[in-house]
Order: structure tokens, then C-alpha cells, then sequence
């Protein structure tokens, strides 16, 4: 009965979030008739526990009533019986015994009702405790220290890392990174950008190798010491509901406002947020004024530098965006990691162009490193998706670069 | 998103004030119940001929009494027996029946309402699905529908059965005896007043825990989304402190709800007794001086049982027939919504090559 509650929930909940996919491919009346077979079997399923339920709950006091019938026949044969051993003799006594037996009534009710919550209660417990006991995989060491981070230069050795045991999305990647440089990664859909640039502020645990940060491996900071000094900006642009002042000082909770105009300017988002009716006081989300993706991008790069943090990564892949906006991340980019070590996944040639040195990533290796003339020279991989993705496009619009 | 299209709201709907009313709603819920019809009626006649049998009993009490025990004349029991035994087995019967088929009718009915929904939902713009609504717009064809689900099946039921035994109840009392069934509701004023009095704290109590839940979902709803930012950023601690602070104010407002709505049980059940003091101090002495019997003062301290809870009952299935009414609302809502483009019809649209 929970279980196929739980599958009616299930589909009504698909329907609305992928209702623009369902539009798109003219679903609906497929939608509608699968909906009515899943809560037809629904309907037939809280019928039939209907008809069960509806024959044991009445029982109870049903069964209590011809108790109580019972002690009357009973009382009434002792009391014709003068001197009879078991003589109940007085009529009080007869009336008491029935009212304390009508008193069960409520109780024998109530025990049977509570042996449903039990078992429900029960299978929600085992649940809850599902989540509560999940091992926590990223934990601080023991000997973690709170570590600033200087210089930002960044080393990675050997690293191999898998969300299951042994199936690895990187294999023995090794690269540097020097302080202030910037990397674009390129690679093809599940070529493991992502886990790359995951792994920094160890939002995962590589299994072998090191991650070095300033010459210190990252597992020798807490976590929150660690994540604090790395700006990211992830693929999908999230913004709490609050202000775009709360959303900029997220990170950094009591950041001063030159602070956050600093970031917000960096992020070449400060002149919109001051044309808002309320600026920086301005609320988004559900009960404010809805961003459009290319500002709600800037507002989190904003966020990543609020605390102005020595390394950056970042995830830019907003595909679908117009020339204007393009240009507009494009120079927020570029501002926010002039000084900073960045990884970026780039999917813009633009965003390539800028970059000290590029990493480009087959199958979880690293298949080529280095400058865009380095690479251009090798006549490898980069080369060919440079001319194939790049130059041959006349769009200024150069969506899905790396082939995401 | 503004809601000037007449369309159904977005925000806020917990304190959102009810506009149509409640005639309309149950008679439009009745046009979906209109196909069963038969599984209505039956359904009804048995919830009141169960509660009818139900009152039988104490009646049949005064009866064995009366005629069989306190005369010692034991050879009634062979009538009274089976008499007994069957109203008990019609009583058990027509409580099966009922349970079964008001079952069905909410069942069948919430799931016309909850397919009109679905329906209304492919064709409507796509404007309502805009992220952060999704979780409102769910809650319309699962909540609200099972919350009205669970209203027809008890609520409903509770209001019919407890009319039925009140109806009842005095219509037996006042034909076992006047004076007596006078004194024996002396008391119900006061409960009712009390009952409801009482109710008005509690009722505003109970709607203030039902926007500390929405805010608590809704924090979650956005702490989960959130979760990368937040692990990103260590906010974990700042985050975890305003989930507590909302979670503190739930809990909070679902226990002065919960101190206000049982406050007045015991002032309840305390008039309840006071009524069977009365009842037994007169008819004590009405059974001595023999203008009742004993079997007939018994079965009154019985339905003045019979009809106190169900009325007190009734008072509170208030605020369930009011939230049930404002899902309702909330259903209709979708399912009235305006469909701003329409499209032909599969066979007439015209293929792009």
C-alpha cells in the first residue's frame, strides 16, 4: 500500500519537474494514460486494504458487546441460583462488570489502530536510520590543521580516483599547477573533468596519489580550512532564497558590503544588482525577481570571490546562452582568475584562448598538456578538436566545445 | 510568476484566505460523486442504520435488566439472546458496509479529481512549472488529494455517524423519560461553548504550525538543492543552524497546538460526569420512588455517553472539514486553471519538413 502510494507520488512528481521534456516530445496524452494504469492499480489496491480493514475494525467492539451479553446470561443463571458459590447476587455488581467492559471498548480500538502507526512508524524508523548511519566518506584527519593558503600552486601526483572501488573515472593523473596560472580542462562527456576538479576541494577522496596544495597535501587541512580558500562555481547556477547580498556572502558569512561590491564588480555584476529597484537587498529565488541564467552565473562567480580566495574552479558550462551574455561571463571570467590559480572546464574558445596552458582528458588520463602552441605543434587530439569545433564554426557562439 | 491570470496561486497558499464558498466546492465534489451514486447511498444509509443499531444496545441493557435479571426470570434470556446477538451482528455489519463503500467513494472520487488535475497539468503553460514551484504544484494531486481522500473516508463518516447517534440518542432518551432526559442536558451548553471557545485558540494555533511545516519543507527543500554550494563553501554548521532554528519553531508551535487543543478534553470529560452525577443522584431517587426502573437509569448513563463525545466530536471535525475544504479549493484550482495556448488536436497538426 506504501509502495505503490509511493509510485503514484513518484510519477506526479516526474510529470511536473520534466514537464517541459514531455512538451517538447507531445507526450502528454501518453503521460495521462500511463498516470490512469498506475492509479488505477492505486485505487483497486486502497480498495481491496478497504475491504479487509473494514472487516476487522468493527470486530473488535462487535465481539466486546457479545462479552457483555455474556456476563449477563451468566449473572442472571448465579443470581437464580440462591447460595450458589459463584453468586454474584447483586444487580450493582452485574451493571459495574458490563460499564468496565464497555470502557474496553475505546482501548481495543485504540491498540489496533496503534499497531498499524507501530508498523508504519517502524518502516519509517529503518529509513530514517538508512540516512542517519550513512558513513560519512570526506572526514577530517585527526591531525588536520587550519592551513592558509599562500601562494595557490597546485600538484597533483599519481592520482587515481573512482566513485566505485574499481571501476576509476581518473587514472594516474599528474600535472602542476603554478600559482596564478590558468587551466582550462577539455574532454569529451564522462572523460572525468568534473571529478578533476571535484577532487580539489575534496569533495571526493582519491584512492591513490596526492593532492598537494602549496606543498602541503590537501588532506592535512580541515576540510572546512581547505574549502573555504577554493572559489567554486559549479555548473548549476544555485542560489538560496535571501538576497543577492546573503547570496554573495554565503561563503563568507559577515563579509563586509566593500567586500562584496568588490566581488560583485569582479563578477561584472554590480551595475545590474545597483539597477535593481532594492540592489544589493534585492530578494531572488521563489519570492523575489527571477534572474536570468547568465546573471544568476555572475551572482556565483561573486559568491567564489567573496572571500578572495587564491584558487578557483570553476565548471562554465552554460551552453545555451545568447552573444551578449556570452561576452558578459566571458568578462567576468577573465577578471575573476587574473590573479588566481584556476581550473576551469571550458567549453567557449574563448574561455581556451585565455588560459596559460590547456588539459585535455580521454577516458580519465590526461592525454595532452600544455600551451595552445605546444598543443597546436603536437598535432594531437587538441589540435583536431580545435579545428573541427573552433575554426570551422562561424558562430561566435561556440557552445559544446569540448564535446559535453 | 504573478497569479492576475486567475489562475491558481503560488505563494503562501497556508494563509492564503478561502474565496469560494463552501456550497460550491461540496457541490461541484458531489458532481464527481455522482457516478457512484450507488456506492454513496448505500454508503450513507448504512453509516446512519449502523449508528442507529449502535445505540440499540444500552436499550437492550435496560431490557435484560429490567425484565430478565433483576425478576430472576431466566427463561427470557432465550429471546433476548438472539435479539441481542443480531442487532450486535447487524450493528457489525452495516459498519463493514459502510466502511467498504465510503471507502470506494473517496477513492474514486479523489482519483477523477486527481486525473482532471493530471490532464490539466500537460496542457497548461509551461510558466507554472518555473523552478521553485514545482514543489507546490506537487503537493495539489498528492497532499491536498490525499488529505481529502482521508476526509471523505473518516471525516465525512464521523460527521454522519455522530449526527446520527446524537439524533438518536435523544430520541430514545426523551422517549424513556422527559424530566430526566431534560436534566441529563443541562450540561451541553456549557460543553458546546466551552468546546468551542477553546476551539478558536486552538484552530489559530493549529494554523500557525501548518506555516512553520511549509517554512521547515521549504528550508529543506532548499537546503537539499543546495547541498554542493553549501559543502563547497563549509556553510554546513550555518546551514544546520537555520534548519534547527526552523525545525524549533515547528516543533514549538506543534506543541502549544497540541496544549491548546487538549486543554479542554479534561474540562470535557469533567462535564460529562457531572451530567451522570445528575442523571444518577435524580434517578436514584426517581428508581425508588418507581417512575423508572433500574434497567432505564442504566441505559441513560449510557447515552448520555452516547451522544457527549459524538458532539464534542463533531466540534473539533471542524478544522478537518475546514483544511479538507481548502484542499479542495486548492484542486479545483488546478483544474479550473486557463489553458492560455491551445493546441489542435494531434490529427490536424501539420508536419514540418
Amino acid at each position: 500500500m506504501q509502495l505503490i502510494m509511493g509510485k503514484l507520488t513518484s510519477y506526479i512528481q516526474q510529470n511536473i519537474v520534466g514537464m517541459k521534456t514531455i512538451r517538447i516530445f507531445r507526450r502528454e496524452k501518453d503521460v495521462v494514460d500511463g498516470f490512469k494504469e498506475v492509479e488505477s492499480i492505486y485505487v483497486n489496491t486502497a480498495i481491496s486494504a478497504g475491504k479487509i480493514q473494514s472487516i476487522y475494525m468493527p470486530l473488535g467492539p462487535a465481539i466486546l458487546t457479545l462479552g457483555i451479553a455474556l456476563v449477563y446470561v451468566y449473572a442472571g443463571y448465579t443470581l437464580g441460583i440462591p447460595g450458589s458459590a459463584l453468586a454474584v447476587a447483586q444487580v450493582g455488581d452485574i451493571i459495574l462488570f458490563a460499564r468496565y467492559m464497555m470502557r474496553l471498548t475505546f482501548p481495543i480500538r485504540d491498540v489496533s489502530q496503534t499497531l498499524g502507526t507501530w508498523i508504519a512508524a517502524y518502516a519509517g524508523l529503518e529509513r530514517v536510520l538508512e540516512i542517519t548511519d550513512a558513513p560519512r566518506n570526506v572526514e577530517d584527519l585527526p591531525n588536520a590543521k587550519d592551513i592558509k593558503i599562500e601562494k595557490g600552486k597546485l600538484e597533483l601526483e599519481n592520482v587515481t580516483f573512482g566513485y566505485v572501488k574499481d571501476r576509476p573515472v581518473l587514472n594516474n593523473v599528474t600535472f602542476m599547477v603554478q600559482p596564478g596560472e590558468k587551466i582550462a580542462i577539455l574532454g569529451a562527456t564522462g572523460s572525468g573533468k568534473s571529478s578533476l576538479i571535484y577532487l580539489i576541494p575534496r569533495f571526493y577522496d582519491i584512492q591513490t596519489g596526492s593532492i598537494r596544495i602549496d606543498g602541503t597535501d590537501i588532506r592535512d587541512f580541515k576540510l572546512a580550512s581547505l574549502r573555504k580558500q577554493i572559489g567554486v562555481v559549479l555548473q548549476d547556477v544555485f542560489l538560496f532564497s535571501g538576497t543577492i547580498r546573503e547570496n554573495i556572502a554565503f561563503g563568507k558569512p559577515g563579509a563586509s558590503m566593500d567586500e562584496i561590491v568588490q566581488a560583485a564588480k569582479s563578477a561584472r555584476i554590480h551595475e545590474f544588482i545597483e539597477s535593481l529597484p532594492c540592489g544589493y537587498d534585492t530578494p531572488v529565488g521563489e519570492r523575489g525577481v527571477t534572474l536570468s541564467g547568465g546573471q544568476k552565473q555572475r551572482v556565483t562567480i561573486a559568491r567564489a570571490l567573496v572571500g578572495n580566495p587564491r584558487i578557483l574552479i570553476m565548471d562554465d558550462s552554460l551552453s545555451f546562452v545568447d552573444a551578449k551574455t556570452e561576452r558578459e561571463i566571458q568578462s567576468a571570467i577573465e577578471e575573476a582568475t587574473k590573479t588566481r590559480t584556476t581550473l576551469i572546464i571550458a567549453q567557449r574558445f574563448s574561455t581556451i584562448k585565455t588560459a596559460e596552458k590547456i588539459l585535455v582528458l580521454e577516458n580519465g588520463s590526461i592525454a595532452e598538456f600544455g600551451t595552445h602552441n605546444e598543443l597546436m605543434a603536437k598535432n594531437g587530439v587538441y589540435k583536431k578538436v580545435y579545428e573541427t569545433q573552433f575554426v570551422q564554426k562561424a558562430s561566435p557562439i561556440l557552445e559544446e566545445a569540448g564535446g559535453a | 510568476m504573478s497569479s492576475s491570470y486567475g489562475t491558481f496561486s503560488t505563494k503562501q497558499e497556508e494563509r492564503r484566505k478561502r474565496t469560494v464558498p463552501d456550497r460550491v466546492l461540496i457541490r461541484r465534489v458531489y458532481e464527481y460523486a455522482q457516478a457512484h451514486r450507488r456506492n454513496l447511498i448505500i454508503g450513507v444509509s448504512a453509516t446512519i442504520t449502523g449508528a442507529l443499531t449502535g445505540l440499540a444496545s444500552p436499550y437492550m441493557h435496560a431490557i435484560a435488566i429490567d425484565r430478565i435479571i433483576t425478576p430472576k426470570n431466566l427463561s427470557g434470556f432465550i429471546w433476548w439472546i438472539p435479539l441481542f446477538a443480531a442487532i450486535i451482528l447487524g450493528n457489525y455489519l452495516f459498519q463493514y458496509i459502510q466502511t467498504y463503500q465510503m471507502r470506494v467513494v473517496g477513492e474514486k472520487v479523489v482519483a477523477k479529481m486527481r486525473d482532471d488535475m493530471m490532464e490539466k497539468l500537460q496542457v497548461i503553460s509551461l510558466r507554472y512549472f518555473s523552478e521553485g514551484e514545482a514543489g507546490r504544484i506537487i503537493s495539489r494531486p498528492t497532499n491536498d488529494a490525499n488529505a481529502v481522500r482521508i476526509f471523505i473516508r473518516m471525516g465525512l463518516t464521523s460527521i454522519l455517524v455522530d449526527v446520527s447517534s446524537i439524533l438518536g440518542a435523544f430520541a430514545i432518551m426523551f422517549y424513556l423519560d422527559l424530566r430526566l432526559s431534560l436534566l441529563a442536558i443541562t450540561v451541553l451548553p456549557i460543553a458546546i461553548l466551552l468546546v468551542w471557545f477553546l476551539g478558536k485558540y486552538s484552530r489559530a494555533a493549529y494554523r500557525r504550525t501548518l506555516i512553520t511545516t511549509s517554512g521547515l519543507t521549504a528550508r529543506m527543500q532548499e537546503d537539499l538543492a543546495g547541498i554542493k554550494v553549501t559543502q563547497a563553501y563549509a556553510q554546513e554548521k550555518e546551514t544546520e543552524k537555520k534548519f534547527l532554528k526552523s525545525q524549533d519553531e515547528n516543533v514549538k508551535a506543534t506543541i502549544r497546538a497540541i496544549l491548546i487543543g487538549s486543554s479542554y478534553t479534561p474540562f470535557v470529560i469533567g462535564l460529562r460526569l457531572i451530567g451522570t452525577m445528575i442523571i444518577v443522584f435524580y434517578g436514584v431517587n426517581a428508581v425508588l420512588t418507581g417512575t423508572i426502573t433500574l434497567g432505564i437509569l442504566v441505559a441513560f448513563t449510557e447515552y448520555q455517553f452516547a451522544y457527549f463525545m459524538p458532539l464534542v466530536d463533531l466540534v473539533t471535525m471542524y478544522d478537518q472539514y475546514q483544511s479538507a475544504m481548502s484542499a479542495i479549493e486548492r484542486m479545483f484550482d488546478v483544474i479550473d486553471t486557463k489553458v492560455e495556448i491551445q493546441d489542435p488536436p494531434l490529427e490536424r497538426s501539420v508536419t514540418l519538413r
